[in-house]
């Protein structure tokens, strides 16, 4: 699938960036699912003309038919893989598919990471990790848990499988495509659906979990919540986050990456839907500038 | 804001003299962090009463989020603190001496030992927080 600009995450930012740039005549997709934004569930009373409170859900509805109008295509998957390839940008999707793209604009918000459970920050670099593709390897042969109901659980559930002994994917319930269920029927996975972790114990290090009041011995616990984050994806395309996870961008939205773009809460606080919404704007009329102008350069030398 | 820095800078220099005053080899520790492994982990720790130690591996992505920051800290804390790097890809007998299982891990140490250590990728200040105790002790 080709586009030429390509947006993750589809909360306020990315859809404000999708009807900019879509209304700018050039193709857009947007991945992501409107329930996982931030916005979803939050009751707005401080946006320009909502006198509200209104139910964010419903908000995002109405972007993405606004979106849709001016032409800009939905896809409801999580993005799990960003490369470069050559002066273009290739996403995979947690459903398998492949995206090529001349731009990306980054809008995929900031997602809770911590669980908030007894031991938690205690074991942290002693068994509990943020980070399955870092810390895989010092699990080798080992048990380990993943807890998380997403596609980055999921996904790191699949990558620990080939290093760990046995992996328990803890969720309480897990919605993934269908593509990545299939990647999990691996025989050191097991899924255990419906419980919840109430604590992660042991002495030196991690020692095992607590679910629902019965112990389950594993020596990693990696906790993968929601959707692959900015700084997974960002990095294999050469770009850092700040140590707070943030991306930073110029006036333009533009980030150190040509051709990438960032907007909304990934760009640092205030954390709000305004600013979220100003930002899409700008990225999604400078990422069509963007593409216009490469696209002349490429007529030109052809 | 740098204003803040003017300060801390100022602080750093009259510690770092004082330091030196007490110390004349001080001047000489190393102003970037310096490579550990697992060869010369046990020597390095004992040539310098206060470490950080930065585990960490080349495709970690958080550990090159705050690689920048300890080769700033390693300049600033220059005579103070001697900030050293191990790549636990190529050295792994030492992580697993210390029971690191998660990088980036930094691992302070002072007198050869390790009084704390750091799991993740943390905000400057957030080290620096870490780092004050050892080093007014």
């Amino acid at each position: 699938m080709n586009t030429d600009i390509l947006i993750i995450g589809s909360g306020p930012a990315g859809i404000q960036a999708a009807i900019y740039a879509a209304r700018r005549k050039v193709d857009v997709i947007i991945l992501g699912k409107l329930e996982n934004s931030s916005l979803a569930k939050a009751h707005v009373e401080n946006y320009f003309g909502i006198s509200g409170p209104i139910v964010g859900i419903d908000l995002l509805r109405v972007g993405k038919e606004q979106a849709e109008k001016f032409g800009a295509k939905f896809i409801e998957e999580d993005a799990l893989h960003l490369e470069r390839k050559d002066d273009k940008f290739i996403v995979k999707t947690e459903g398998g598919k492949e995206v090529e793209s001349k731009a990306v604009i980054f809008a995929m918000g900031v997602s809770r990471k911590k669980l908030g459970v007894k031991g938690e920050q205690q074991f942290q670099g002693r068994g509990v990790s943020y980070c399955a593709e870092c810390d895989c390897g010092f699990f080798k042969g080992k048990k380990v848990a993943v807890i998380g109901d997403g596609s980055a659980a999921a996904s790191s559930a699949i990558l620990l499988a080939k290093y760990a002994s046995k992996v328990y994917l803890i969720s309480k319930k897990l919605s993934t495509s269908e593509h990545l269920q299939d990647e999990l029927k691996v025989g050191n996975i097991e899924i255990i659906e419906g419980k919840r972790i109430s604590e992660i114990y042991g002495n030196s290090a991690v020692g095992g979990i607590k679910l629902d009041g019965s112990s389950l011995e594993v020596e990693g616990v990696f906790i993968e919540l929601g959707s692959k984050g900015v700084i997974e994806l960002a990095v294999n395309v050469g770009l850092l986050p700040d140590p707070r996870g943030y991306i930073h961008v110029n006036e333009e939205q533009k980030t150190s990456v040509l051709g990438i773009f960032a907007c909304g809460d990934i760009c640092g606080p205030p954390l709000q839907l305004a600013k979220a919404v100003g930002e899409g704007c700008i990225a999604g009329i400078e990422a069509a500038e963007y593409v216009k102008r490469i696209s002349k350069l490429e007529k030109q030398t052809v | 804001m740098n204003e803040l820095e003017e300060i801390r800078r100022k602080k750093m220099e009259k510690l770092v003299k004082e330091i030196g005053e007490k110390n004349p080899s001080a001047q000489n520790y190393p102003k970037a962090p310096i490579t550990i492994t697992d060869e010369n982990f046990d020597q390095i720790v004992q040539q310098y009463p206060l470490m950080v130690i930065d585990n960490w591996a080349p495709w970690c992505f958080p550990c090159r989020m705050i690689a920048p920051i300890i080769e700033e800290m390693a300049k600033d804390y220059a005579g103070k603190v001697v900030f050293g790097k191990l790549n636990t890809d190529e050295n792994q007998r030492t992580p697993l001496k210390f029971g690191v299982m998660g990088i980036p891990t930094l691992l302070i140490i002072k007198n050869g030992k390790e009084v704390d250590r750091i799991a993740g990728a943390v905000p400057r200040e957030y080290i620096e927080s870490k780092l004050r105790r050892y080093l007014h002790e």
